[in-house]
């Protein structure tokens, strides 16, 4: 539909237009230039070497009486214009420094006069050898990671130099060995791969070409992923308290190369308690050896422990038997008072149990759950300030469970008890 | 030879020099604006012709506010330094004024009465709060030029001799670059009603000469007469008809007020060419001060001060025929300044201006109308005619003991203001900078912005001293970031009070700081440390002065050239050069062309000003009464406040008991907070004193409390039963604590039951543990050069693990876990960008405190990632009802997005690494998981954050989710937690991520290979509907004992 409507050939007009500015530009204004061209006055050749060495001086010196003409220059760096100065031109030590293909022309009157070309040659690898290294450290995984040293020797003038230079690498690995290498630039590099090896630690790298050294450089080998390992615990006291702690600690956790793996490396430790509730802790590495305190926890039973590090790996599950406490406690209830004692708590060695061991009790009616915490063997419950009659209660410590009926009498408001 | 009543103004002078000049050194780094104004003088000391300032709000123009007074004293600083240039320059501006007060006063009164007011300028209450309370130096110096331009314009009008309007412009041009609002407002409030009053006294004089007859509407002139009393009627015709008259004068004198206005032209080219719309500050100005007490006493009473006590007499005077053009603008300004007590200022000023103006400003103009009279009323009362006739008709005794009372109340209040700031800090106690500074300066920390906390308005002292750059700012009106002008935030520094908005401000810039290019934050304020440390800032120094310097890992410096809104080169020029040349204009006309003219003929200059002088009225006995009624009811209620509130005891009742109880340890007043207690059951104060000093906590330590509600419970007469529940702002989150206290009748006063403490003892008496500690050499080499290439260390690796996209009603969170499989503890900041289905990004925003930003080789963390849009863009979330720091602003989705991308990048991290905290006893509970958080290490953990990660049936991250613990955990002790088991009820997938869509340390996530874990993790909790959860502990340590 759109093709059937010529209108859209209208389009095509600007272009028609730019193609004859083009045309203009292409042909009449190229013959507008070459026409001027043809007009020398004198004739001069350049007597110059092919080749020179970086940061040598150079002059061109011109006949005497010549008109004054300039000199353009032009190198991989850049263009310069230089000026005639009696008869000569001086050119600059900061284009000879830079190697490479240096163009010389000779202008008289916009018209090339004469046209010469000279090599400028780097000089020897000078100090200090730039040298760069990366990445700083790699898995000691026995070749998979590795890491490359590189080298870009250069003259002083910073001149990259001569291809197929020689430049010598010598590592020192973490094992002992030691390792040298002449690698050939190439590309202006000269660089080398550094395959990882098994031994955790330090290669120290040096460089040399020509006569020219480079600084230290060091690549670190660090340890690789750990491997399932042991846990054990210490110092435990097998009672059910609540209270006590007991160390656990990790065998020393290694990589399949038996490297320790590196400080912090952090270990979950994953608990099943006895009363069937979850502990979630962590510690973290020390010399391969990850410690924590566990508390004892406050029933009876078996306490099963295991450790892991993400990415399967595993520790052993560590059991532990933990005895009852206490046995039995007797409950009191003091009319006048209004107090309810529960107590003493008597610890399996016939001990006070610890200040601050909660007691619960359960108002059984309106199940309100009640604390109370153990001070100095007993633990207290002022019933007046309850508000309520308060009937059947269920009172648990430790997993024993006692029930109780107490019926209180009902406050006789009037009486007005100055007691707080 | 000196005219009597001009050794008044003389004494007044001197002072003035005294009284101010001695106290201004000690008040001035106590105020409000002083430094603001010193930052500025500083901005024209390092470069004049430059307005644009980096420093501030990423960059701003001082042309939003006139230059004069910051440039004289930068120009002072140059001999002086910056602050006794300032304090120089205010002691002379305080000159001015006084010498304006006593010219304006003559127009009103008798040339005594106007040394009276002179002497009384110098303990206006208004005056004293402006330049000792708030340090406004600009204001004053706006209106002492009125002032003093006042007279001029009187004698312009009146006599029409030329001179006098090219001193009445030059003076004005000079308060218009000093203080250009004073200028414009003074326009309606003292101009035009010193123009009405120059007419109308040409008229008085010629009625005087020519003593016609008038007909029309009478303006009996009874009250104030000139040379004796002829009576005068002057109707409003004739007013009308000496306004034409006089219409060459007005003219003139009305064209010339542009051209005068256009001394600080590139203030109105910026107000033009760079509009910000910004969300105005709420002032206490505006409050209602019957709702707000503390408002009213700082915007009316205290400005007003003895005003208040003598306003029938103001009254009586401003409201006589004559001087009824300025009665008009005096009531008008004292209504004006009620602010929002009535509804009326709100109507005639219109709701745009009334939110935009700080109302206070009308109550100081007020005030300023006030001193002619005040200081006439002192004459007349001291050596006048009130003196002879209180002393006829009530005796000498009773006379002196008025006088002695009226000026005693007035040294009262000024004592008053001057050291209030000491009664009540106003400013967080001084800072030594010098440190700050140094840091700044040193190993080019100044190539990033920082951010002051908890500074006040000293942190415009500390950019005045310091080229660095800071994303705050002190001046309101140059604020750009759209985080801050969509805010009534002033400072971020200040956010603590500013509830929400503020700290959502806040919580913004510490979350992506690498938007603003900020690293470190100065700390005044351990308020904010648990959100730093929770986005992931940690502590580097404690400054010889007590400072903390947080710094926030991996973000890039200042780029070297940074955007700026250029002015015309013009503007920039015309800028530095025309306040001091409006200055030196007004210095060579007023002066040495008055010096001048003593050579020439005098007729030249001379009108009939100086001769003409005014009578006062006559004695009334109403008035006397009036005001005796007006003073004895103002000071009886006033004394009636006082008394209520000596001897009202917190004891009465058991709610007051509680609230006092409370507030006192809201502000830890525990000596207070202890006497509450039950006399007699209550512990020994040291007791009490040394169980509550081992608590810590983020309620302990990091909140303030917001609100308090109590219900109360009667069990019988003797004892209540309380139910307190406590509104707390934290930096991160409200909490609300619910608490049953009881209280208690002992000895007719009532008591609350001491709280227990934990009666736990741990096992062991002492504890180690190994310790991981790390050092970084950063340059081994010391010096100036950038860090060499071998010491830069290489980032860590990470790995992501699973990261998901999800929907919950309308905005969508990115949930996920990664882990650390380098050697070296990490710190992250994980950025996730969503984009849409035609892979257009959307948003981005980094992990805020929903992770753990350092972790530990091998540990896996899960996070959440929340997108925040800048808050309250929106008209209609301006005023949020209600406090929350947990809530944000959701970004708001136009293009639903599709998928997403999470860049993670790692620094090797070397602080806040204590892993020994643990969960125990962790139960499902119904729909609850209940259980303890045991701290089993050697650190006290001041603030303990559960992450409580979700796990679906292929043990991928479903919902993460945190829960800051209210008490801190000491060394082997537990605290219970109780935290819902569910996810969200809207939560729907979007978009499960991939490695491709993974990328840490810029390199795809694919390039990172880890051991899978194909097992289900047994640190995973199995719930009932067999998904799994985790929970982690972030362990916020207060005061680390390794720093």
């Amino acid at each position: 539909m759109y093709l059937k409507n010529k209108k859209y050939l209208w389009g095509l007009f600007p272009i028609f237009l730019v193609g004859i500015v083009i045309a203009y530009f292409l042909f009449f204004q190229r013959k507008v230039i070459i026409s001027t061209s043809s007009d020398s006055q004198f004739f001069f050749q350049f007597n110059l070497p092919n080749s020179l060495y970086a940061g040598s001086k150079l002059s061109i010196k011109l006949p005497q009486h010549t008109p004054n003409c300039q000199l353009l220059l032009n190198s991989s760096w850049g263009t310069w214009w230089l000026d005639l100065s009696k008869n000569e031109f001086y050119i600059p030590d900061s284009v000879m420094m830079q190697s490479g293909l240096l163009d010389i022309s000779l202008f008289y009157n916009k018209n090339i006069i004469a046209e010469t070309q000279i090599f400028i040659k780097p000089l020897q690898a000078f100090e200090p050898l730039e040298t760069f290294l990366g990445s700083k450290s790699i898995i000691a995984d026995g070749g998979e990671h590795w890491s490359m040293i590189t080298a870009i020797p250069t003259d002083k003038f910073i001149n990259p130099v001569y291809e197929n230079t020689p430049v010598h690498f010598s590592f020192k690995r973490p094992n002992g060995n030691s390792e040298a290498y002449d690698i050939p630039t190439k590309h202006l590099v000269s660089f080398k791969k550094i395959y990882s090896q098994q031994k955790v630690g330090k290669t120290i790298i040096s460089m040399k070409a020509a006569n020219a050294a480079g600084k230290e450089k060091e690549l670190l080998e660090i340890p690789g992923y750990p491997r399932p390992f042991n846990i054990e615990n210490d110092e435990l006291y097998p009672y059910a308290d609540a209270r006590q702690y007991f160390k656990l600690k990790t065998g020393i956790i290694k990589d399949k190369f038996e490297n320790v793996v590196s400080n912090g490396t952090l270990v979950s430790i994953n608990i099943k308690d006895t009363d069937g509730s979850y502990r979630q802790l962590t510690s973290y590495t020390i010399g391969g050896i990850a410690r924590l305190m566990i508390q004892n926890p406050n029933i009876a039973g078996t306490m099963q422990i295991s450790a892991n590090i993400y990415g399967d790996v595993e520790s052993n599950q560590l059991n532990i038997q933990f005895q009852e406490t206490i046995k039995d406690f007797k409950i009191s209830y003091n009319k006048q008072t209004e107090v309810l004692k529960i107590g003493p708590f008597i610890g399996a060695m016939g001990q006070y149990i610890a200040d601050g061991a909660e007691v619960e009790v359960v108002l059984n009616p309106r199940q309100e759950n009640l604390k109370a915490l153990v001070i100095e063997g007993y633990a207290k419950f002022n019933l007046k300030q309850e508000q309520h009659p308060i009937g059947e209660m269920t009172i648990r410590f430790a997993g024993i469970e006692k029930r109780i009926n107490i019926q209180l009498e009902v406050k006789d408001k009037n009486k007005n008890d100055k007691r707080p | 030879m000196l005219q009597k009543s001009d050794k008044l103004l003389l004494i007044a002078l001197s002072v003035g020099l005294v009284f101010h000049g001695t106290i201004f050194f000690f008040t001035f780094d106590e105020t409000y604006d002083s430094f603001v104004h010193i930052f500025f003088a500083d901005h024209y000391a390092r470069s004049w012709f430059e307005p644009w300032d980096n420093r501030w709000y990423t960059g701003f123009n001082v042309t939003s506010y006139p230059p004069l007074v910051h440039q004289l004293t930068a120009l002072l600083s140059f001999v002086f330094g910056l602050r006794i240039g300032f304090v120089l320059l205010a002691i002379c501006t305080v000159q001015l004024l006084i010498v304006g007060a006593y010219r304006f006063s003559k127009l009103w009164t008798t040339p005594r009465a106007a040394g009276y007011a002179a002497i009384f300028t110098c303990f206006v209450s208004s005056i004293i709060e402006t330049l000792h309370l708030f340090g406004q130096v600009p204001t004053l110096m706006g209106i002492s030029c009125l002032l003093n331009a006042l007279p001029e314009i009187y004698r312009w009008i009146r006599y029409g001799k030329h001179y006098r309007l090219a001193t009445a412009l030059s003076i004005m041009a000079v308060g218009v670059t000093s203080h250009h609002v004073t200028t414009i407002f003074g326009m309606v409030f003292f101009v035009a009603p010193v123009i009405g009053l120059a007419v109308l006294d040409s008229r008085i004089e010629k009625n005087k000469v020519e003593n016609q007859n008038n007909w029309g509407l009478s303006l009996s002139m009874r009250e104030v007469l000139k040379h004796g009393s002829l009576p005068l009627k002057i109707t409003i015709l004739d007013f009308l008809k000496e306004t034409w008259l006089k219409r060459k004068q007005i003219m003139l004198f009305g064209l010339a007020i542009p051209i005068v206005m256009m001394f600080v032209f590139p203030y109105f080219y910026w107000s033009k060419t760079d509009p910000i719309t910004q969300v105005s500050i709420p002032h206490g100005s505006r409050d209602s001060f019957i709702e707000v007490p503390s408002s009213g006493l700082m915007f009316f009473l205290i400005p007003l001060g003895i005003d208040l006590l003598l306003l029938p007499y103001i009254f009586s005077r401003v409201l006589t025929k004559r001087n009824i053009f300025i009665g008009l603008s005096f009531t008008l300004l004292l209504l004006f300044g009620t602010g929002g007590t009535t509804p009326i200022p709100k109507l005639m000023l219109g709701e745009d201006a009334f939110n935009i103006l700080t109302l206070d400003r009308f109550t100081f103009w007020a005030s300023i109308i006030a001193i002619p009279f005040i200081g006439e009323f002192f004459y007349r009362l001291i050596e006048g005619d009130f003196r002879d006739y209180l002393r006829l008709q009530i005796g000498i005794w009773p006379y002196h003991l008025i006088w002695s009372f009226i000026t005693l109340g007035c040294i009262t209040l000024v004592i008053f203001i001057i050291n209030l700031s000491t009664f009540r800090p106003l400013q967080p106690s001084t800072i030594d900078t010098k440190p700050i500074i140094q840091f700044l300066e040193r190993d080019q920390h100044d190539k990033w912005r920082f951010l002051t906390l908890g500074f006040g308005d000293q942190m415009a002292w500390l950019s005045a001293q310091t080229v660095s750059q800071s994303v705050d700012g002190n001046y309101h009106s140059a604020r750009r970031l759209p985080e801050m002008t969509t805010r009534p935030l002033e400072r971020l520094e200040n956010s603590k009070f500013k509830g929400i908005q503020g700290l959502g401000s806040l919580q913004q810039f510490l979350t992506i700081p690498e938007k603003y290019y900020l690293k470190f934050v100065f700390s005044n304020d351990k308020f904010y440390d648990p959100i730093l440390y929770f986005s992931g800032w940690e502590r580097i120094q404690r400054l010889e002065n007590g400072i903390m310097v947080w710094q926030k890992q991996d973000i890039p410096p200042l780029p070297s050239v940074l955007p700026e809104k250029n002015l015309p080169k013009f503007v920039k020029i015309y800028w530095g050069i025309m306040p001091l040349l409006a200055l030196l204009l007004a210095f060579s006309i007023n002066l040495l062309f008055v010096w001048y003219a003593r050579f020439q003929k005098k007729s030249k200059y001379e009108d009939g000003y100086e001769k003409d002088f005014l009578t006062l009225p006559t004695i009334k006995t109403r008035l006397f009464i009036l005001m005796g009624i007006w003073i004895f009811t103002l000071s009886t209620i006033i004394i009636t406040v006082f008394v209520r509130l000596l001897l009202s005891s917190p004891n009465d009742s058991p709610t007051k008991v509680l609230t006092a109880y409370y507030d006192a340890v809201d502000f830890k007043y525990f000596t207070t907070a202890h006497g509450y207690f039950n006399p007699k059951t209550r512990s020994s104060f040291e007791d009490y004193f040394i169980k509550l000093s081992v608590e810590d906590g983020i309620l302990a330590s990091y909140a303030k409390l917001d609100n308090l509600y109590i219900v109360e419970t009667k069990i019988d007469d003797e004892t209540y039963e309380l139910k307190a529940t406590a509104e707390w702002i934290t930096p991160v989150e409200q909490y609300i604590t619910e608490n049953i206290h009881k209280a208690v009748r002992y000895n007719g006063k009532w008591y609350i039951e001491q709280p227990k403490f934990d009666p736990t003892t741990p096992p062991d008496t002492f504890i180690d543990e190994a310790f991981l500690s790390i050092f970084g050499h950063g340059k081994r080499k010391a010096g100036v050069e950038p860090t060499a290439h071998e010491d830069f260390i290489d980032r860590p690796e990470l790995k992501i693990l699973s990261a998901r996209m999800i929907k919950l009603d309308s905005t969508y969170v990115v949930v996920g876990e990664l882990q650390n499989i380098d050697n070296q503890p990490a710190h992250i900041t994980i950025q996730a960008n969503l984009f849409d289905e035609y892979k257009r990004r959307l948003v981005s925003y980094n992990a805020k405190y929903v992770t753990i930003h350092r972790i530990m080789p091998k540990e896996t963390i899960p996070f959440r990632i929340e997108f925040e849009e800048t808050a309250w863009v929106k008209k209609d979330d301006l005023d949020p009802a209600k406090f929350n720091p947990k809530e944000f602003t959701k970004f708001d989705f136009k293009i639903p997005p599709k998928i997403f991308k999470l860049m993670v990048k790692a620094v090797v991290n070397k602080n806040d690494v204590y892993r020994s905290v643990g969960v125990q006893s962790v139960k499902e509970d119904g729909t609850k998981i209940v259980g303890d958080v045991l701290n089993y290490g050697t650190e006290e953990v001041s603030i303990p954050k559960l992450l409580i990660a979700f796990y679906d049936k292929n043990n991928k991250v479903k919902w993460v989710d945190t829960h800051f613990l209210r008490y801190s955990i000491r060394q082997q002790r537990m605290r219970g937690f109780v935290i819902e088991r569910s996810i969200p009820k809207n939560y729907k997938d979007v978009y499960i991520g991939t490695d491709d869509d993974f990328y840490v340390n810029g390199l795809p996530n694919s390039s990172f290979h880890v051991p899978a874990q194909t097992k289900m993790l047994e640190n995973h909790i199995l719930l009932k509907n067999l998904e799994s959860v985790s929970i982690r502990v972030d362990a916020f340590i207060g005061n680390p004992t390794i720093y």
